[in-house]
């Protein structure tokens, strides 16, 4: 058994008995990636859950994810936040140090330029650079009223350094939505964190295609892009 | 004691940095078809802190990451350089100390000034103005943003540390060989840089051209896709994961974007 409040773990006011037992189980290394995964579902509900308290009903919602969180973490999200206009984006990054390149994306053809509400979907936010290369490819693009940024897990100091990374008039608009704030890191690992690396926890493949993205293609096919991603050399 | 322990390490971060500057500098020369051979702190030389080398030139830099800098200091150096045909060039943090040593009387002749901003970071590196317009230089994407600028100079910064060698030439080429290895373990990264085609890709393309709504085209060696219908994205064609797309492709002969994109 993990005693969290030893290792330097505090916990937000959003978090229930049940998201604390979910945090727990992504926390122990002899869980199965099946029991993982469904942990991550049930904390991307939660999540969702509290954000829909957020964000008005009919209101139109850019949900933004990394593809190994996309099947469980923001499947559970994009499910609690029924009653709103979910458009989905999908970014695959590669990371070099605390830095990240986005090399290819899928964003909903029918996402329209102006949403009311971005909701960035993250496992963990540590260094930030995932959150903060996803927040300059989409944010500059568009002006949302409400920028959600949402992560079972926070880094203590995450939160402020995004924050710096963008203009003030940008920056004020993030809320940060999350269920507990770590202090601790070993290795570059926060620890207790979620466990260790999730690709690895949730047992994914290389080269994995989200099935979320495959269903939300489906559902839009025929439909022709409105919202560009980064424009190339000419 | 402690003071000096800053000043070093400060200077250190500065040369280190300023290196990374050139290597993109560098790479931007070769892929306009100029190869150059690179060296920090170059034996055999008098102002040795980064030297370039190309087409039976030299180009020397010194740098002097202080508040006030005299020309006095690296006279004697210079003009021994200067007297080779050497191209030589001091390196300051602002645009005022640059102001004022090209103002100076006594100052070298024929030798140049540059400015180079003292950072701490990568990050504040990457702000600055001058690495910004050489990391976009060399970029794919034509509105980079900072993350984008931040991951190259990383990688960049990793693939020279991987391939210099302590006080000796070695080629940009060879840099640029460690960034592809680095790019075919963490992912493509957005660097422009010629590609010759392979003979299977000139089949794969084929087959690509015959999938309706799938659109590519390959610019500065990176393949270049949209299916119009919400995927895109970018391949660099040097790395190892592209040769294995190609291969994909050549084999399942895909005939729908959804097919291809599962290829990707």
């Amino acid at each position: 058994v993990i005693r969290l409040d030893e290792v330097g773990r505090r916990f937000t006011t959003h978090a229930s008995a049940e998201v604390k037992r979910d945090l727990s189980t992504l926390a122990r290394r002899s869980v199965s990636s099946t029991d993982y995964r469904a942990a991550f579902e049930r904390l991307g509900a939660a999540l969702g859950g509290v954000a829909r308290a957020m964000i008005p009903a009919g209101a139109s919602v850019a949900v933004v994810t990394t593809p190994e969180d996309a099947d469980f973490l923001t499947k559970g999200l994009v499910e609690a936040l029924d009653g709103r206009r979910i458009y989905l984006a999908c970014y695959w990054a590669t990371r070099v140090d605390d830095a990240a390149s986005i090399h290819k994306r899928y964003l909903d053809p029918v996402m329209p330029a102006s949403v009311d509400a971005v909701v960035i979907v993250k496992s963990i936010i540590a260094s930030g650079c995932i959150v903060q290369a996803h927040l300059e490819e989409f944010l500059l693009r568009t002006h949302p009223r409400q920028v959600l940024i949402t992560a079972p897990v926070i880094l203590e100091g995450a939160d402020a350094r995004l924050r710096r990374a963008f203009p003030t008039a940008l920056s004020r608009r993030f809320e940060f939505l999350s269920f507990a704030v770590d202090s601790k890191t070993t290795n570059n690992l926060v620890k207790p964190g979620i466990g260790g690396l999730v690709e690895k926890r949730l047992g994914l493949k290389p080269r994995f295609s989200p099935t979320l993205v495959g269903s939300w293609r489906k559902k839009r096919a025929g439909a022709s892009p409105s919202f560009r991603g980064a424009e190339l050399r000419p | 004691m402690n003071r000096g322990g800053l000043a070093n390490s400060r200077g250190a971060l500065y040369e280190e940095f300023f290196a990374v500057f050139r290597v993109i500098d560098a790479l931007f020369a070769l892929k306009h078809g100029q190869g150059r051979q690179l060296a920090q702190q170059c034996e055999g030389t008098r102002v040795d802190d980064f030297v370039e080398k190309y087409g039976g030139h030299r180009h020397h830099f010194q740098l002097k990451r202080k508040l006030r800098v005299r020309w006095s200091e690296v006279h004697d150096d210079f003009v021994t350089e200067l007297g080779h045909g050497s191209r030589v060039t001091l390196v300051v943090p602002s645009r005022d100390q640059r102001r004022a040593l090209l103002a100076a009387k006594r100052r070298v002749q024929g030798a140049e000034v540059l400015v180079f901003p003292a950072a701490s970071t990568p990050n504040e590196a990457c702000a600055a103005s001058e690495v910004r317009t050489a990391l976009d230089a060399v970029s794919v994407k034509t509105t980079p943003h900072h993350a984008d600028r931040l991951a190259l100079w990383n990688a960049i910064r990793l693939a020279w540390e991987n391939s210099r060698k302590p006080g000796q030439f070695v080629s940009c080429r060879l840099v640029l060989s460690r960034f592809v290895d680095q790019e075919d373990i963490l992912g493509p990264l957005p660097l422009r840089m010629p590609w010759t085609p392979s003979k299977r890709w000139h089949r794969a393309r084929r087959l690509l051209q015959q999938i309706p709504s799938f659109s590519f085209r390959i610019e500065d060696g990176q393949f270049v896709y949209d299916d119009r219908a919400g995927t895109s994205g970018t391949l660099s064609c040097r790395t190892r994961a592209f040769r294995a797309f190609v291969d994909r492709v050549v084999k399942s002969r895909p005939t729908t974007p959804q097919a291809l994109v599962d290829l990707l």
